[in-house]
């Protein structure tokens, strides 16, 4: 199935969200981070979608509206535990805060 | 005592350091923080490994060549603010002293139009009378070697004999007068038109060749061919291959891919 694109262009409509799975920044040079659009059914919502960045429950126009990247649902899953992860335990990566645009001159070099 | 402390006795030793020196300390005091990411990236690429073998590889390193572009541009971006007082400098001296050199140079222009104007005459006059004397001295020496001639072929007594040797040697003197008249009425222009003047300048015309593009289509491009520069052709060689060429004798079009990070 082909992912909806999060990128500017005319297959999207802005007021119908789909769901999936892509990388977005939450700021300008800031880090990628995972976002979702999950649709889901309850007794009370029936057919529904929830959006979701890093894992976290937002309004579904936070992710919709954003440009983004599609990704695999298990990219989504891995890279939302590898954030918590990074949140936890290694405080100087970006990803700890992706409100925060990264600093190219002082970010952690990946060697 | 150091050696330092002694130099600071000596002559000079009271003098402050120069500007270069004092700009030099400066640079290396503001850009500490960014000489020490410049070596960090440095042993980043050194600990890199050597070949990539999977996505997560290639990733760090676009980030790793992302970093280093980030820093050239911190660098770049620190070298034209440290240098736009002195390029500000720069163009103040030369605005100040081109508001000197412009007027003369263009003054300079037009009286060397009048020189020159005047000194296409005199060349021109010179010539003609240098011809005139050469035509003379020719004239003159044929006239010699005639009447030598004559005299050879009429000797009959020892008088006779002394005239002719006589006027052997005119004809001779008649014919080397004449090749210096014809080498004075072929001396280049720079000879005929020089002019002196009293503080010692000297004044000649400078003739030389000019060649001028008339008809781009037509221009022999194959006799010119040893003198087009390699940089020259190279340079036609990308703009032939930018407007879509693929293909051209005696060079080489062909794609090459490279990793270009965002």
């Amino acid at each position: 199935m082909r992912l909806p694109s999060l990128s500017r262009g005319p297959a999207r409509r802005m007021d119908k969200p789909e769901p999936g799975y892509w990388l977005v920044r939450l700021v300008k040079n800031g880090p990628l981070v995972p976002a979702a659009i999950i649709r889901f059914d309850t007794r009370y919502e029936p057919d529904s979608l929830a959006a979701f960045i890093a894992g976290q429950r937002v309004e579904l126009h936070e992710v919709w509206h954003r440009s983004g990247q599609p990704i695999t649902k298990e990219d989504y899953e891995f890279r939302v535990v590898d954030q918590a992860w990074a949140k936890q335990w290694a405080p100087q990566e970006a990803q700890a805060e992706p409100e925060k645009p990264i600093d190219l001159m002082t970010t952690p070099l990946p060697f | 005592m150091t050696d330092l402390a002694e130099d600071r006795f000596g002559i000079g030793g009271n003098s402050p350091p120069d500007d270069i020196t004092l700009l030099g300390e400066h640079l290396s005091e503001s850009t500490e923080g960014l000489v020490k990411r410049k070596n960090d990236l440095l042993a980043a690429v050194e600990r890199a490994p050597a070949e990539i073998t999977d996505d997560i590889g290639a990733g760090k390193m676009a980030d790793l060549i992302k970093l280093i572009g980030a820093c050239m541009r911190t660098a770049e971006t620190g070298r034209t603010s440290a240098k736009e007082p002195f390029l500000a400098a720069s163009r103040l001296v030369d605005g100040f002293f081109k508001k000197i050199t412009e007027p003369l140079g263009d003054a300079k222009a037009v009286i060397e139009r009048r020189l020159t104007l005047y000194q296409r005459n005199k060349a021109e006059a010179e010539r003609r009378e240098r011809e005139r004397l050469e035509q003379l001295a020719r004239e003159v020496a044929a006239k010699a070697a005639e009447e030598a001639a004559q005299r050879a072929a009429t000797i009959k007594t020892d008088d006779d004999l002394d005239e002719a040797i006589t006027a052997e040697a005119i004809a001779e003197q008649s014919a080397a007068d004449a090749i210096e008249a014809t080498k004075a009425a072929t001396a280049s222009n720079a000879e005929m038109s020089r002019s002196r003047g009293d503080l010692g300048s000297v004044a000649s015309l400078r003739t030389e060749w000019i060649g001028e593009i008339t008809d781009r289509a037509t221009l022999d491009l194959e006799t010119l061919r040893p003198h087009i520069a390699v940089d020259a052709l190279e340079k036609a060689i990308r703009a032939y291959v930018r407007a879509g060429g693929r293909e051209l004798r005696g060079a080489k079009i062909y794609q090459q891919s490279k990793s270009v990070v965002r």
